[in-house]
């Protein structure tokens, strides 16, 4: 059995676009060998400050709207007004076993939000691209594990303090931007997540053996 | 437009973007639907408006970063009003092919933020191209194009064009995917409630007779995936986890010793 997570195949897709990327450099990626960037580091605070967000199912009983949070050492200031809606199940796990040529694969993943039948997820990041969630196994994953219908990203856009060399000064964010876009389950979606396991999973048996386990 | 002839439905040719923003709602009573043809082409000509309007939005004959803000909030304002007043909106735009990788994918030819707003308020989007000699539409998204497919509809071949007979592909093909978008809401509603029902019954498990009774529940009554999750989570903050082997839950360091 090879575990494998849903961060594992967004790596594959990332190299695979990346024209000279080379195998050690997804292999060291695989194995989680790269330190987190202070983009993860204030990524992972921010999910968990979305993830204890409390939600008024009445308009009218809106209580304190963020505007200048802290968690984890960073500092998340906002200088919007948007309204976000937040499903009231968060933090949900899923796995599902796949068959593949180099034998059983468990795909695992975390989803920050479900909400019936559509996926949440939030993210930070500095600039709004959408064509960048357009390729994205993310989506396509979590739409197949959790037989959901569609899957929502919630975009906030943050900026970073920088010194001279434009380095991240890491401690605070301010979020500037709120974007909402959704993607939906199509016919060969199944096929899809099917095909980038067996490719990540092919790799892995290959290259990174000792992440095949026993089943 | 030009190249429609004979297949042409009613038009409005347009000159400049004064020709659209003039437009009110009574222009389009008895039509359900506007076609933008092309996307690109009408923010062109958005754009040589609002460079001639304010001197701000142009730098040296393009736009400037105003200008694209403007650009942006303009067209998308337009997009909403048509919305408002209940008309369905086709935008057809060219697309553009980029090396990602060892692939040429294609995206929207569009210029600016412009483009990020089309991905992300399309309902459903989908290239069209020739494959076999048959011209295809297909709204799934693909290793190299874009689409947004809730209607789940298949790769759909647009049939020849038929003076004085319209054909209704594209208004089936919105239909569809409307009706679709509905029963998914009413579906998701219903899981919703589900899946609030589960949380609560969840809620009150605390022993592992508890929780392998709601995981027998769970199998009977065919609940669906997330409650599985919802189950193992809750589960686990109990200090249970799943045993496959022995198809119910076990204290954790008991799972582990095992």
């Amino acid at each position: 059995m090879i575990r494998i997570s849903v961060t594992d195949l967004e790596s594959f897709r990332y190299w695979r676009e990346q024209e000279h990327s080379t195998v050690e450099e997804l292999v060291a990626r695989l194995r989680h060998e790269e330190p987190p960037s202070p983009q993860m580091a204030a990524g992972g605070a921010f999910a968990k400050l979305m993830e204890t967000a409390q939600s008024y199912p009445d308009r009218s009983q809106v209580g304190d709207c963020y505007q200048d949070v802290e968690v984890d050492g960073w500092r998340f200031v906002f200088e919007l007004d948007a309204e976000l809606e937040l499903p009231d199940v968060r933090e949900l796990k899923a796995e599902q076993v796949f068959q593949t040529s180099v034998g059983p694969v468990m795909l695992v993943g975390k989803v920050d939000g479900l909400d019936g039948l559509t996926v949440h997820d939030q993210k930070l990041t500095e600039s709004w691209d959408a064509e960048k969630y357009v390729d994205s196994l993310q989506w396509r994953a979590y739409l197949v594990m959790f037989e959901a219908q569609s899957f929502v990203y919630d975009v906030f856009v943050g900026r970073y303090k920088r010194d001279r060399d434009r380095k991240i000064i890491p401690g605070q964010v301010t979020v500037t931007d709120y974007h909402r876009m959704a993607f939906y389950a199509y016919p060969g979606v199944r096929a899809d997540v099917q095909r980038a396991v067996e490719n990540v999973a092919a790799i892995i048996a290959h290259h990174i053996p000792e992440r095949v386990l026993a089943a | 437009m030009y190249r429609a002839g004979a297949f042409r439905g009613d038009c409005v040719q347009i000159e400049s973007w004064r020709d659209v923003s003039n437009m009110t709602a009574a222009d389009f009573a008895g039509y359900s639907t506007v076609v933008v043809d092309t996307a690109g082409r009408a923010l062109d000509c958005l754009s040589a408006t609002l460079m001639a309007e304010d001197p701000k939005n142009n730098r040296g004959g393009a736009l400037s970063l105003q200008g694209f803000g403007a650009l942006k909030s303009t067209f998308y304002g337009w997009l909403s009003n048509l919305k408002y007043i209940g008309l369905d909106i086709v935008l057809i735009c060219h697309s553009d092919e980029q090396r990602k990788g060892d692939e040429l994918i294609t995206r929207l030819d569009m210029q600016g933020a412009s483009k990020n707003e089309v991905y992300k308020s399309a309902d459903m989007m989908g290239s069209l191209s020739m494959v076999k000699g048959k011209r295809v539409l297909n709204f799934s998204p693909t290793d190299v194009a874009f689409g947004k497919n809730p209607g789940q509809l298949p790769v759909l071949t647009v049939p020849d064009f038929v003076p004085g007979a319209p054909s209704g592909f594209l208004a089936k093909a919105i239909a569809d995917t409307k009706e679709a978008l509905n029963r998914l809401s009413a579906e998701g509603i219903a899981q919703a409630a589900l899946q609030t029902t589960w949380a609560e019954r969840i809620g009150k498990a605390s022993t592992k007779a508890e929780f392998d009774a709601l995981a027998a529940a769970g199998k009977a009554e065919g609940a669906p995936k997330a409650v599985g999750a919802l189950l193992t989570k809750a589960a686990k903050a109990k200090g249970f986890a799943w045993d496959k082997a022995a198809d119910a839950f076990a204290p954790v360091a008991e799972k582990k010793a095992a």
